[in-house]
């Protein structure tokens, strides 16, 4: 599954929803999606609202109880729980040891004062009304006595005096209906004096506690320990009610098991602490709003009302997507009523003039503003919305009172089959025999019902509610498939096909070749008929999907089989033979879930799927998503039973061997060098992102820290015949930002990018082995430390590096905004980058054009001399062969040269794409010249000059714009604040950290004036 | 068995002396970017926010940073987003990190520190909050900052005033500026004043030119230089307040002890000199790892010595501590 089911975690500690009920939840909202609006107007403890946002969606919740509302806040609020911790410790210190001390005995064992955990009661012999403490249960830490302990007269004595001791401003003395356990009047009435006095000494404990959110915290605990007692049968068995007469006299204790309150509350906290440990990390990023109003105005996630659900302000803005109705329920489901816990404790008395009823014990009470309620929520949402009523309907009647007011507000009501069979398993857990009715209901709006076939196989488990809405063949289809794949391989596997023939019938290729006995047919008289696929050639390695493009092109598919990897290596090593340098034959291997996917992507398996390409489930889901959305409508929360959540890469602090560093110039005195490393701890680096490099080998920094200290310590010593030797030249302290230049992947030798070229939309999904090796090319900064000591670097020498940096471009994306062609603008050094960018760019099958700025071609000629480089023996120029290799043609490369000079490229770039002057200049002219400006996007990297022309230039074409800035960093990670570059947002001028919000930037976000 | 990292600033029980010192972790979770941020937490016993102002500040022009020899200079001045942001957006991170959190503030008046104070004590969000640090000592800001941690009686007004709107759960630490002649005079004051927590140094003010351009390389001329290069003046200075300020030695106000940290044995060093915890900033912008292996070498130290973090405050000063 992919998210962490809110079920998992809590537990039924809060006095609303169960756990049985939680799972359900997730169901009922696994179309909630990102952006929808979930209007929930009966809130109870907010866990419901809890699955939404942890959906991404925002809540409105509301619930008339203030004891919901309060239970509600805390469990969305995020709270620091060290400071809860602290909160604890001194409620402890002023309360728990009075607390503690009435649940004391002397040990029987070994005399020592210790404390119980229950108090038992019984009544004497002979006068059957008066009931004695008894014995107690206990467990002494000093010397191991557990069990039961029989009670002296003096200790009875001792425990009749302290339950006297009475509790002052205590409870309410407002009657409390309950309309559960008909016994007692009052919630008081369960407990004895002891626990009423330990009660009212926490309460007033916590309600001193400064901080309003602890409060709010341990308030709620306190109340939920309450509902604990009351239910876990602290009490319970007072058999006639009290007159008020008898209160607040003392009381016979009506309870044979009494249980040590300040423990109870010690659980309780243990477990809500656990709980909001959770929650926290779920809902991190939860903001409230305190109005509907400022709701409506902000993105807030959620506001809490404190109303009747009848005086409910709706939201007007956005639209409500989703209204999730649960209304309290009494025990017997024959009435909508309230819950017991209406607002007694912490004195929040519930004002009775309020248009839902809370003490009413017939359905028909409530059954007036039930419509009213449906009336209003059809005034203020469209047919969009879904509607789910969440009840425990008992009767038959109540059923079709509940059915005949939807329909006068114009709704229709039907049970939800599907989701009762999602919960027997709870049943029997909690020991029910009889079958509780809940009815989860979808409503369709003003009799425009849509009526779907309840699923007809009885064995069918349903998986989505949806299914009624979507009348499309292949989505029952899918519906169907989708219950099955996680056990069954062929359900899986069609329904991969499924999502693959929608994604490549994009591309424009066809399905030819399915093998018949890997799949599930039994929807086969539709889309793809086996028999129709079947014309395959024999010879051919198992293979189990084929599809092709009318020019003939192929791609082959196999699923991934985990421990067979020979027979994967096979197919793909067959396939690579034939096919060699053309890829017109190129062959996927689709993985159920991105784990499954990165751990194949290791360098160390690279060899079992030469040249391969590799697809997850998940991504399929997606990307069929974005071409359907009526039919694989989000998909990936939907259909993600089989994906596994990827743990994303951070930034690491590793090690890197050092391959090659060659000078690139001028003969003599080389201002810029090409620095090849190798690591495997830099996965998912994508273009335009950066590392940081410290320019000393990791033994030199090592060995400079020791004279240092050496030093330090030891010259005052006499140490005579010790010389220490210092060395003066100053040493880089930071590391520097480089971007990357190229990266290297196993299975594709030098130029590939020639002949790949991958359909767009598949290969927007489509993964390789990661890369291993690196490259980048820095200038010899003069007077520069960092840069002069990268130069001495040589192979085999170790250094740090801190990566991978800056934000990620996703590159897919810019073809859903109809981005077709690149031109890579690049001065200078800024041009390395930008061939990353171009590497990447190729690979999602964009079309290129660079424009090279640089002072003289020289400056790029990669010269064979140095130590390190003299096994190279050609003659190369950087960037020409760079952009070549990923892919250009020679006459998508472009040149601009300040300085005449000898050097003649014409094999590698055609005269007219020649100029002297400025890149700016060239690059101006080619846009005049060219018809065409749709679907272009440029991106820019070099000095601040030619940025600034460029971006006026981009302008006038009105040509979306990418600029990649470089900056003087400190740490790399956004929090030393030192790299910052001015940005305009909402038309204010500010500065943006490069390292973290770039380096990367829209042209249109920078603040080009200020720059 | 005994966690031998522990320290008690006050009321305050940390599991670790280690902190992160002001401006060099962010104001969150920013920190979280890394993959092994969950091993630096684990070794740290309190977080340090970033300063924070009561208005959005924008900061120093280009450039912030300039490289010394074993140091850096910095002149961010203060770039944040302000305090509301912060409360709104940034401070709920923090719960995650279940570590105390200490919040810098900065203000150009005595009102401003005052009002921050209230502020940050009112608000609900504010609870995940330990305590303030006071900074009184920024060398990058024209107005406010150092030029009030050179002022005694300015020091001594703002910490009464922060004192008199803070809620009284919250400790006050003030956080002193090393560009004055003798510390001891505004810690003095600071005590003055009622802080609970001194902390001490900030950065030291210094400068680089650009012989190309033949002017001053920082956009604000005047930065703030940090890193090993003053390890030895934010030691003293410890040494100084342990040694010649009574309530210090007495244990009363325990001093944060930063500056230039960035091995294990630095740790102890401030420690012996009198810190009773110690922020690490610069150092690990160099490498990220310097929690992980600080926290590594002291519990190795103590260990093998079998002493506590809290047996060594102090210990330089021989008998004079005892007294
Ligand atoms: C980039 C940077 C930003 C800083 N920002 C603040 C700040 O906002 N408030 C503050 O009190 N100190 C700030 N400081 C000072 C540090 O907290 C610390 O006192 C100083 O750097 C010395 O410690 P170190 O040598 O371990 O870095 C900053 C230091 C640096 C390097």
């Amino acid at each position: 599954m992919g998210k962490k089911r809110v079920s998992d975690h809590l537990s039924c500690s809060l006095p609303y929803w169960e756990q049985s009920q939680t799972s359900v939840l997730d169901l009922l909202f696994s179309d909630v999606k990102t952006g929808d609006l979930v209007l929930d107007p009966f809130c109870g403890a907010g866990i419901p609202a809890l699955v939404a946002l942890q959906q991404g969606a925002r809540v409105v919740a509301g619930d008339l109880n203030p004891m919901a509302v309060l239970l509600t806040r805390v469990l969305l609020q995020p709270m620091g729980l060290f400071a809860l911790r602290e909160e604890f410790q001194s409620v402890r210190e002023a309360v728990a040891d009075r607390i503690c001390d009435r649940y004391t005995i002397l040990c029987p064992g070994c005399g020592k004062k210790i404390g119980f955990e229950q108090l038992i009661w019984k009544s004497t012999e002979g006068r059957e009304d008066e009931i004695r403490p008894d014995a107690v249960q206990a467990a002494c830490i000093n010397c191991g006595f557990k069990g039961t302990e029989r009670l002296t007269d003096s200790q009875v004595r001792r425990q009749i005096t302290q339950s006297r001791t009475s509790p002052e401003n205590w409870f309410p003395r407002k009657k409390i209906q309950g309309t559960g356990s008909k016994n007692s009047y009052y919630i008081h009435d369960q407990f004895t004096q002891r626990n009423l006095a330990s009660l009212a000494d926490l309460f007033h404990g916590i309600n001193s506690i400064s901080m309003k959110k602890s409060r709010e915290f341990f308030q709620s605990v306190f109340i939920s320990t309450l509902f604990q007692c009351i239910t876990q049968g602290i009490s319970g068995n007072s058999s006639n009610p009290i007159s008020d007469a008898e209160i607040p006299g003392i009381r016979k204790a009506s309870v044979s098991l009494e249980v040590n309150v300040w423990k109870a509350f010690k659980d309780q906290f243990e477990q809500w602490m656990q709980n909001k440990k959770t929650t926290n990390a779920l809902l991190s990023f939860v903001r409230f709003s305190d109005s509907i109003k400022a709701f409506e105005d902000t993105d807030d996630h959620v506001t809490i009302i404190h109303s009747d659900c009848l005086e409910f302000p709706f939201p007007q803005r956005p639209k409500i997507t989703h209204v999730f109705l649960d209304p309290p329920g009494d025990q017997a489901g024959i009435c909508l009523s309230a819950s017991e816990f209406q607002g007694a404790w912490l004195r929040k008395g519930v004002d009775q003039k309020r248009f839902w009823n809370t003490e009413l014990q017939s359905i028909e009470d409530n059954l007036e503003p039930f419509q009213k309620l449906l009336e209003k929520i059809a005034a203020s949402t469209d047919d969009s919305c879904r509607i789910i009523l969440s009840y425990r309907a008992s009767k038959k009647e109540t059923w079709e009172a509940l059915q005949d007011r939807s329909s006068a507000a114009g709704y229709e009501l039907q049970e939800l089959e599907s989701v009762k069979s999602l919960i027997p398993c709870r049943k029997k857990k909690q020991g029910k025999t009889e079958a509780e009715k809940y009815g989860f209901l979808v409503r369709t709006r003003r009799n425009n019902r849509r009526p779907g076939p309840e699923p007809s196989d009885k064995n069918t488990k349903a998986v989505s509610l949806h299914e009624t809405q979507f009348p499309h063949p292949i989505q029952s289809a899918m519906v169907r498939l989708l219950s099955e794949a996680s056990e069954n391989q062929k359900a899986y596997n069609r329904l991969c096909l499924i999502l693959l023939e929608t994604i490549l019938a994009k591309d424009g290729y066809r399905i030819v070749f399915a093998e018949p006995n890997q799949f599930d047919w039994s929807e086969a008289d539709r889309e793809i008929r086996p028999e129709a696929l079947h014309s395959h050639d024999k010879n051919f390695p198992t293979i189990d999907i084929a599809a092709e493009h009318p020019d003939g092109r192929q791609i082959y598919f196999c699923f991934y089989d985990p421990g067979n990897e020979k027979k994967h290596k096979q197919v793909a090593g067959k396939i690579f033979q034939q096919d060699r340098q053309s890829f017109h034959r190129v062959c996927y291997l689709i993985f159920e879930n991105r784990l499954q996917m990165n751990s194949c992507r290791q360098i160390e398996w690279a060899d079992n799927w030469p040249r391969g390409f590799f697809v997850c489930y998940p991504d399929l889901c997606q990307q069929a998503g974005k071409i359907q959305p009526d039919l694989f409508r989000d998909p990936a929360d939907r259909f993600s039973k089989r994906s596994v959540p990827s743990r994303k890469q951070g930034i690491r602090h590793f090690r890197a061997e050092v391959l090659r560093n060659s000078p690139v110039g001028l003969k003599g005195k080389p201002m810029h060098y090409k620095l090849e490393f190798q690591t495997s701890d830099m996965k998912n680096i994508g273009p335009g992102q950066f590392v940081m490099v410290d320019t000393l080998p990791i033994g030199q920094r090592k060995k400079m820290d020791q004279i240092y200290y050496q030093n330090a310590y030891t010259t005052g010593k006499n140490q005579p015949g010790k010389k220490i030797r210092i060395d003066l030249m100053p040493k880089s302290y930071l590391k520097r930002p480089f971007g990357i230049q190229r990266a290297y992947y196993h299975c594709f030798e030098w130029g590939y990018h020639h002949t790949l070229s991958l359909p767009p939309v598949l290969a927007g999904i489509t993964h390789t082995v990661f890369p291993h090796k690196f490259e980048i090319f820095y200038k010899r900064m003069e007077g520069g430390i960092g840069t002069r000591e990268m130069t001495d670097l040589k192979k085999g020498d170790q250094v740090r590096m801190l990566g991978p940096l800056g934000k990620y471009t996703h590159i897919p994306e810019w073809r859903s905004q109809g981005i077709s062609e690149v031109h890579l603008v690049g001065g200078g050094v800024g041009m390395a980058p930008l061939v990353f960018f171009g590497q990447a760019l190729k690979f999602y099958s964009f079309d290129l054009k660079a424009f090279i700025g640089i002072d003289r071609i020289e400056s790029l000629r990669e010269t064979p001399y140095g130590k390190s480089f003299a096994e190279e023996p050609e003659k190369a120029y950087v960037y020409i062969e760079e952009l070549g290799g990923i892919g250009l043609r020679p006459c998508d490369i472009y040149l601009s040269r300040e300085y005449r000079d000898n050097e003649k490229l014409s094999e590698k770039i055609p005269d007219n794409n020649y100029h002297y002057g400025l890149v700016t200049d060239q690059y101006r002219s080619y846009l005049e010249k060219i018809k065409n400006r749709e679907n272009l996007m440029i991106i820019a990297c070099g000095p601040k000059p030619m940025m600034v022309v460029l971006q006026r230039i981009a302008s006038v074409f009105d040509i979306p714009m990418k600029v990649l800035l470089e900056k003087r960093m400190g740490c790399g990670i956004g929090v030393c604040m030192s790299c910052v570059c001015r940005t305009k947002k909402d038309q204010k001028s500010q500065y943006s950290r490069v390292c973290v919000e770039g380096p990367v930037f829209d042209a249109n976000e920078i603040d080009w004036e200020k720059l | 068995m005994k966690n031998r990292m522990q320290v008690k600033i006050k009321n305050l029980v940390m599991k670790s002396p280690l902190m992160t010192a002001s401006g060099t972790s962010g104001h969150a979770n920013e920190i979280e970017v890394l993959e092994k941020s969950g091993q630096i937490l684990a070794g740290l016993g309190a977080f340090v926010t970033k300063g924070v102002t009561l208005k959005p500040k924008e900061g120093n022009p280009e450039f912030r940073i300039a490289e010394t020899r074993t140091g850096i200079l910095n002149s961010i001045g203060l770039q944040n987003e302000g305090v509301e942001f912060f409360i709104q957006n940034e401070i709920h991170h923090l719960a995650n990190f279940e570590l105390p959190v200490f919040v810098n503030i900065s203000a150009d008046s005595v009102e401003g520190f005052g009002e921050l104070a209230a502020y940050l004590s009112d608000h609900d969000s504010a609870q995940i909050i330990s305590g303030l640090e006071i900074n009184v000592s920024c060398p990058n800001i024209k107005k406010g900052g150092a030029a009030f941690g050179t002022d005694p009686k300015m020091v001594e007004q703002i910490v009464k005033t922060v004192k008199k709107q803070i809620d009284p759960r919250l400790l006050v630490i003030t956080k002193l500026t090393p560009n004055v002649t003798d510390i001891t005079i505004p810690a003095r004051a600071a005590i003055q004043g009622g802080t609970d927590v001194l902390s001490m140094i900030n950065t030291v003010r210094g400068m680089a030119i650009d012989i190309d351009t033949q002017k001053p390389l920082l956009g604000n001329i005047i930065g703030g230089l940090s890193g090993p290069a003053i390890k030895p003046v934010g030691l003293f200075m410890v040494y100084d307040c342990f040694r010649s300020i009574p309530e210090c030695r007495s244990g009363k106000i325990p001093i944060m002890g930063i500056g230039g940290i960035s091995r294990w044995q630095d740790v102890i060093e401030y420690i012996l000199a009198g810190a009773s915890a110690v922020g690490i900033g610069t150092s690990w912008f160099v490498n990220p790892d310097v929690f992980r292996e600080i926290h590594h070498g002291l519990t190795g130290y103590l260990a093998g010595k079998k002493i506590s973090i809290s047996d060594l405050i102090g210990k330089a000063h021989g008998q004079l501590a005892m007294e």
